[in-house]
């Protein structure tokens, strides 16, 4: 986090929360954080800094407001023009990651060490060699790894085959420098590649930020290898998906497709009303919209009601407490959810 | 029983060496006929041989307590090196879906390197029982007199825990002990009779200097003179990360030959990097704190430079014991400026509890339940175990006191003018060679070190260039068929 990835997280049109953003990066998946989160286009960020320390985030928002890069707007915050500026000026020098929603999808990290050490043994492999020290890996991505190394060589497949899947993606990103940093982290014969602080030096970047170039430009590959089943590096996939919902949320999205009301997944399952809705919700805004029963959800008559009530107000304006007045039956589940569901259709 | 024939044969089969070093064969001679071992060895003398060929030998369960995450999987990736992959550590930062793997696959490894922390994980600890395991090793067993007390109280269940896992076979191995130390360890292993295998302590090939500065700019400038005039490659200590990264930087910038920062923040790639351009010399000079090295198997370092004072004579004879390996001439520096020492003082001030602590706690134990705090958990570790307050609180005091007596003589070696091998030699009660001109020097200068004839620097194996374009990495990487 620095002042580029705040600024960047912030808007000059739509007045966003502290607290928001800054759970959004630590990865806490409350219902009013996912949604908030979803209204600001945030999302892919989930979770993207899960250690990021209050003191340091509060520090950081606090500077940018003196500097008056942020102004509050009705105890949230908008982008001043100085800080749109400022964002502008900051940009040459700063990685907008490209691939952020692929780590929502897979367990990046473990892709990353899976891929590493293939790279190694294969590199090794093709010198003849047996005798080197392996990367330091989780124990089921170095059995992995050596499964994946038997069904290679036992189907035949080749280093070259191997080399060129490599080659692609690294000429299909277009940018030879890009390319070059990702080069340099892999690790093989005789080649140990560069530290990030070696390839700081050479780059003129900080090193924090050729960690996070590299790391993105690995989740790239993944798109690249799901979209081939024929490739040599497929089966490195998986377990690595990462399901959205948590298994509880999606025990109760299935029970509900199935035709079960709240009070039977309740009964059933022992759990609090409060929590059966905060699946739906979650799933709802995690999830594609067909992927969601909002008619069985929502009644027409409700959708109609909202409808009009808000017929000419911007959604992120949309008052529960007024549409409560109006509809006395109205829960606030009810109003989130179409929020969410017109969010979606917008 | 096996016999020395039958050692030798087996040595070569697995390791490809025709010889023990010292202290090697009679420690397994040992261990063969069911002695409890308490062996006492160089570093860089080879003790991790001797647990893995009699877990070669006798095909059961080697279970090796050691105290560092990093130690451990340095050893781990030396036996993976030499082709055994029945090997794994078993240490808290495997994630739960890891230790759920190992814990499960247990059977299928030959050699679990654990902490003390882990091994009273009561599960585990079962399961480990279960597979009777044949060898119980401590590692680095001067942490049970040493560490234990103040940072590491389970070492200090590590005689009840054998006792509960049937009272394996037990080899205990470490580099330097005195003789309060050595008789310790046994006591608190409940194995005062264990068999001893001492062999010198003695480096007798590196010299030790010393150099007492007025300032830290000076400290500095004179750190960059002899980097500069030494052969390469070598260490630089520190007790800092950041002073570690801040001076690498700047040799970094002064130097033609590369150097990098080693220390625990940086991510597992870079320490694997920069330790891998190490070994290969592509870097020629690595600023690190202690983490570094414990378990590099790396011969030609020509120098080990401390820049702050160790906390112990037995730490830093243990650090230096890095240079020289390979047996030609090397040097070990220490750099001071008066009251370096403050450092360890106040590191050791603040991670002994104190009387006012003490009370606290066992006034109201229940407020602690959940305490991050490292001195309260080490007195709820104490609490726990059944000990009186007042006893509690005049044991921190002796722990204190007796820190404080290893730093001042820490210090009194390094403003020594008599002969510094010969303290080092009456502090672990061992034999040195006799003082002569390449023994130590208390004011290190450019002259001496001339003097000594070091060796050349050692070449970088590989291509020092950095490579520029991506197509050349790739090539490099994969070596093609056609």
């Amino acid at each position: 986090m620095d002042e580029f990835r705040l600024l960047s997280l912030l808007s000059a049109e739509q007045p966003r929360r502290q607290r928001v953003i800054e759970n959004v990066l630590k990865g806490r998946r409350t219902v009013s954080t996912l949604f908030w989160g979803m209204r600001y286009g945030i999302l892919d960020w989930l979770g993207y800094e899960k250690r990021l320390s209050r003191q340091y985030y509060d520090g950081l928002f606090h500077q940018l407001l003196a500097e008056e890069k942020l102004a509050p707007a009705n105890q949230q915050f908008v982008l001043t023009s100085a800080g749109q500026s400022r964002l502008t000026e900051l940009a040459p020098m700063h990685y907008r990651p490209r691939f952020l929603g692929v780590g929502r999808q897979f367990d990046g990290q473990r892709f990353k060490e899976r891929l590493l050490l293939m790279i190694q043994v294969v590199s090794e492999f093709s010198y003849g060699n047996r005798r080197y020290y392996p990367l330091q890996v989780s124990q089921d991505n170095l059995q992995f790894v050596r499964s994946w190394f038997r069904w290679f060589k036992q189907n035949n497949y080749t280093v070259e085959a191997f080399q060129s899947e490599l080659e692609t993606y690294l000429s299909n990103l277009g940018d030879d420098q890009l390319a070059l940093m990702l080069a340099q982290r892999f690790v093989g014969h005789d080649t140990v590649g560069e530290t990030t602080e070696q390839l700081a030096l050479q780059f003129e970047r900080p090193a924090s930020q050729i960690a996070e170039i590299q790391d993105d430009l690995l989740l790239g590959m993944i798109p690249v290898i799901q979209a081939n089943e024929e490739s040599v590096l497929y089966p490195i996939l998986s377990g690595l998906a990462i399901n959205p919902l948590s298994e509880s949320a999606y025990q109760t999205l299935t029970e509900i497709k199935r035709g079960l009301t709240f009070d039977q997944i309740i009964r059933a399952r022992r759990l609090k009303e409060s929590t059966v809705r905060e699946h739906v919700l979650e799933a709802a805004i995690l999830l594609p919209i067909e992927d969601v029963p909002y008619d069985r959800l929502l009644n027409e008559e409700t959708q109609a009601s909202l409808n009009k009530i808000f017929e000419s107000q911007a959604l992120d304006d949309w008052d529960f407490e007024r549409a409560h007045s109006k509809m006395p039956a109205l829960s606030f589940f009810e109003f989130r959810l179409y929020q969410i569901l017109r969010s979606k259709t917008n | 029983m096996i016999t020395h024939e039958q050692l030798l044969a087996e040595l070569e089969k697995q390791t490809g060496f025709t010889e023990f070093r010292a202290g090697q064969a009679e420690s397994l001679t040992a261990l063969f006929h069911e002695k409890n071992t308490l062996a006492i060895l160089p570093t860089g003398a080879g003790k991790s041989l001797i647990y893995e060929l009699y877990g070669k030998i006798s095909q059961r369960l080697v279970v090796v307590v050691s105290p560092l995450l990093s130690l451990m999987q340095d050893q781990v990736a030396s036996l993976n090196f030499r082709g055994e992959k029945r090997a794994v550590a078993f240490t808290s930062m495997l994630s739960a879906q890891d230790k759920a793997y190992v814990e499960s696959h247990l059977m299928d490894y030959q050699y679990l390197f654990i902490s003390p922390e882990m091994l009273t994980n009561p599960g585990l600890f079962a399961r480990i029982k279960s597979l009777n395991p044949g060898l119980l090793v401590v590692d680095e067993a001067h942490c049970i007199s040493t560490w234990g007390p103040d940072f590491r109280p389970e070492y200090l269940l590590l005689g009840k825990l054998r006792t509960a896992l049937g009272s394996p076979l037990t080899l205990m191995l470490t580099a330097t002990a005195t003789p309060e130390i050595k008789a310790d360890i046994k006591a608190k292993m409940g194995l005062t009779d264990a068999y001893e295998v001492v062999t010198s302590i003695d480096r007798d090939n590196l010299f030790l200097g010393t150099k007492t500065v007025e300032s830290q700019a000076e400290k500095l400038t004179t750190l960059k003179t002899f980097v500069k005039a030494l052969p390469k490659p070598g260490i630089v200590y520190f007790s800092s990360k950041k002073m570690a990264n801040e001076v690498a930087e700047v040799l970094n910038q002064t130097f033609p030959f590369g150097v990098a920062a080693y220390h625990a923040d940086l991510s597992s790639d870079d320490r694997f990097k920069t330790q891998q351009q190490f070994m290969s010399n592509k870097l020629q000079v690595i600023c690190a704190t202690s983490a570094f090295g414990m378990g590099i198997d790396k011969n030609d370092i020509r120098f080990v430079i401390h820049f702050h004072v160790p906390a112990t004579l037995e730490d830093y004879w243990q650090e230096i014991g890095r240079a020289g390996r390979d047996g030609k001439p090397g040097i070990a520096i220490l750099l001071y400026q008066k009251h370096d020492e403050q450092i360890q003082l106040a590191l050791s001030e603040n991670s002994i509890p104190t009387r006012d602590e003490v009370q606290l706690f066992y006034r109201s134990p229940k407020r602690f339940e959940v305490v991050e705090d490292d001195k309260f958990q080490l007195v709820k570790f104490y609490h726990d175990h059944g000990y009186p307050e007042t006893e509690l609180a005049n044991y921190f005091d002796q722990r204190r006191m007796s820190r404080e007596r290893a730093i001042r003589e820490m210090v009194s070696y390094t403003t020594l003018s008599s002969c510094k091998r010969e303290m080092i030699g009456s502090h672990f009660a061992a034999k040195m060679k006799p003082h002569d001109e390449t023994c130590c020097s208390n004011d290190l200068t450019l002259d001496q070190i001339e003097q000594l004839q070091l060796p050349e620097n050692s070449v970088a194996q590989d291509n020092q260039e950095s490579t520029t374009d991506w197509q050349t990495v790739l090539s490099q990487l994969f070596l093609l068929k056609n």
